[in-house]
């Protein structure tokens, strides 16, 4: 009677390699699925970033600021959406890691972003503040996640009260592209977290957000 | 991939196919799971009782075992450990109403169930031997549906299925959850010569072959699953007969609960580390069951230090979290933080869950426990949920008792 059982220990290994193999399968399709909700978002931003960026360089012949102003500050909120998006999906991905691409893309995007904000902002006069978060991106300890953690808190605050008159632009500050480590040794980063306010405020400990709004004034 | 969804997803595939086996052998088998040999032979047959402090419960054991409908029972043999109640006192009554009961005593207290075990095996002159704890109670047919099974030469044991006498608290339900679910699973295992307990509610031995392998180990506090583990590596077969059912006490207190549950958990260990050397020999004793005993603790202490690991980072990062948002006078939980985006592991989770209780559920109806499935699906949901996880902890206890060398039954 055995010993033609036995087999079940075989049977019983293919099954599972076989159920365990298509469910690591839709896995990897669920999570593609998200990856594919954050490419979608990302091209879409992308193009909006173009858009933008080509209006202005028109600003060089003084056309269309204030249209150029306002579609950067509504691009700025709609890449903040994403940013949070993207972090909840990053966080939920377990076995596959296509969204760190995405997430490096977007800080690449962020950091185009930036860039073109200081542009319009200087050509045209604008009165909204830069507000650019590096965050540390690769392996953070608990006391950085709990520092980051509070910091968007109050970032989130912080843009609920201040609302247009800020643009807020999170950036990985420990992400080896060149773009993004020009960026932090211009602006002489050296501790991640920071905040920094119109390119001159560094913020790296923790303060109110009634102390950043004082800041803003 | 982090290392935890890794190993998540190791505990995962071991738990589809732990399910799968099971599921497999029950279908392939499902229509002879309760077969009874027909008895073709009489044999004789002394069932050895041993008792210590069990002056409330004797008297119904013996009783249980004299409404036997099994004709070749000649003795029953219930042998005090020198108990400090009335049960010798209660024994000696029964043994005077009838012949069939004889009382012992040992010469001094044994320390173990063991060893009354064999101190009333030396009395034992039948073709078979059986055992029953003092505190349990084979239903009139339960020896007569084993004996059967004996016309295998080869068969040096068979048992019956354990379910619980005392089900009217919480707690006590979850035993019996867990014990009709334990014997239909034992049952499974005995299709592939796996089973690797002979437990003391009832059992009965070949008395040929009880001799020949040697007693009772009286320094394992379980010496059923160490003999058992004998009889798998002289090459013995053990049967299981679940139509033969024996109910049993169970601890009514999680104090009580806890204590014999080390005590099976400490001579688990004893017994692995006494066979550790037959990893991969000796038959599906060195195939099967020290490879599973063995994965099963290192997959619960795993279990428990991540455990535990998880609850010491979460509880140090509320702490950091709580700081750094009073310093910024900032809300620690904000609606955003509430919306949990599930994983792919949730996903798999749920679906495993559903698989324990859909398994569970069918293992109540099949052990005919329909009582214990209707009465509360509550009871069964805590049973997988709580009742389960409780395990690795008494095992990191246990451990820490095997390894410091104090251990002992607790009845000297």
């Amino acid at each position: 009677m055995f010993k033609s059982q036995k087999y079940v220990f075989l049977n019983a290994l293919i099954l599972a390699v076989f159920i365990f193999g298509v469910g690591i399968a839709l896995g990897y399709w669920f999570e593609g699925l998200r990856v594919a909700k954050i490419n979608n978002l990302y091209t879409q931003a992308e193009l909006n970033l173009l858009d933008i960026k080509i209006l202005s360089d028109y600003t060089n012949y003084n056309i269309s600021c204030e249209n150029a102003i306002q579609n950067n500050i509504d691009f700025g909120n709609k890449v903040y959406e994403e940013a949070k998006i993207l972090e909840d999906y990053e966080n939920a991905e377990r076995i596959s890691e296509s969204i760190k691409i995405q997430h490096y893309k977007y800080d690449l995007l962020r950091t185009l972003f930036f860039i073109n904000s200081l542009k319009i902002k200087k050509q045209c006069n604008a009165g909204y503040h830069n507000i650019v978060y590096f965050y540390k991106y690769e392996s953070p300890d608990l006391d950085t996640k709990a520092k980051q953690k509070v910091f968007s808190n109050i970032l989130l605050e912080l843009k609920r009260n201040q609302s247009n008159r800020i643009m807020l632009i999170p950036i990985a500050g420990d992400i080896s592209f060149s773009s993004v480590k020009l960026l932090t040794q211009t602006y002489n980063i050296t501790q991640l977290p920071t905040i920094m306010i119109d390119e001159k405020i560094k913020i790296t400990d923790i303060e109110s957000v009634q102390e950043i709004e004082s800041l803003l004034r | 991939m982090q290392l935890l969804p890794f190993i998540y997803l190791g505990y995962m595939f071991i738990s589809i196919y732990m399910s799968l086996f099971f599921i497999l052998i029950y279908w392939r088998n499902r229509n002879e799971l309760f077969d009874i040999p027909k008895l073709e032979k009489i044999y004789s047959l002394s069932i050895v009782v041993p008792c210590y402090n069990e002056e409330k419960e004797i008297g119904r054991t013996i009783k249980a075992l004299l409404a036997s409908d099994y004709q070749g029972l000649e003795k029953i043999y219930v042998v005090d450990d020198c108990s400090k109640d009335n049960s010798y006192k209660v024994i000696q009554e029964y043994a005077r109403s009838n012949s069939k009961v004889i009382a012992l005593q040992t010469p001094k207290n044994t320390g173990c169930a063991a060893g009354a075990k064999n101190y009333g095996a030396g009395f034992v002159e039948t073709e078979l031997i059986g055992f029953t704890d003092s505190d349990s109670f084979p239903e009139s047919t339960a020896i007569s549906r084993i004996v059967g099974f004996f016309k295998d030469e080869k068969v040096a044991a068979v048992l019956g299925s354990n379910l619980v006498k005392n089900k009217n608290t919480f707690f006590e339900k979850l035993q019996a959850i867990e014990y009709a679910i334990i014997s239909w699973t034992r049952k499974l295992l005995n299709y592939v010569d796996c089973i690797y307990v002979t437990p003391g509610p009832l059992t009965i031995y070949r008395k040929s072959i009880f001799d020949k392998v040697g007693k009772f180990d009286q320094k394992n506090l379980t010496e059923d699953i160490e003999f058992t583990w004998r009889l798998a590596y002289h090459g013995y077969k053990r049967e299981m007969c679940p139509a033969a059912v024996t109910y049993t006490v169970v601890p009514s207190s999680l104090k009580q609960w806890f204590k014999q549950r080390q005590r099976w958990n400490i001579g688990g260990l004893q017994t692995i580390k006494k066979y550790k050397a037959f990893v991969l020999r000796k038959g599906m004793l060195g195939k099967f069951i020290i490879p599973y005993f063995v994965i099963s603790l290192f997959l619960g202490l795993l279990g428990l230090s991540i455990f535990i690991y998880l609850i010491i980072k979460n509880f140090i990062s509320t702490i950091l979290l709580t700081k750094y948002s009073l310093i910024a006078s900032t809300s620690i939980i904000t609606l955003e933080s509430l919306n949990i985006t599930p994983t792919v592991l949730n996903f798999f989770g749920i679906a495993l869950f559903f698989l324990g209780l859909v398994f569970t559920i069918y293992g109540l109806g099949i052990m005919k426990q329909k009582d214990l499935r209707k009465q509360n699906i509550f009871n069964i949901l805590i049973y997988l949920v709580v009742y389960l996880t409780i395990y690795p902890f008494i095992m990191i206890t246990s451990l820490y008792s095997f390894i410091r060398g104090k251990h002992s039954w607790g009845t000297k």
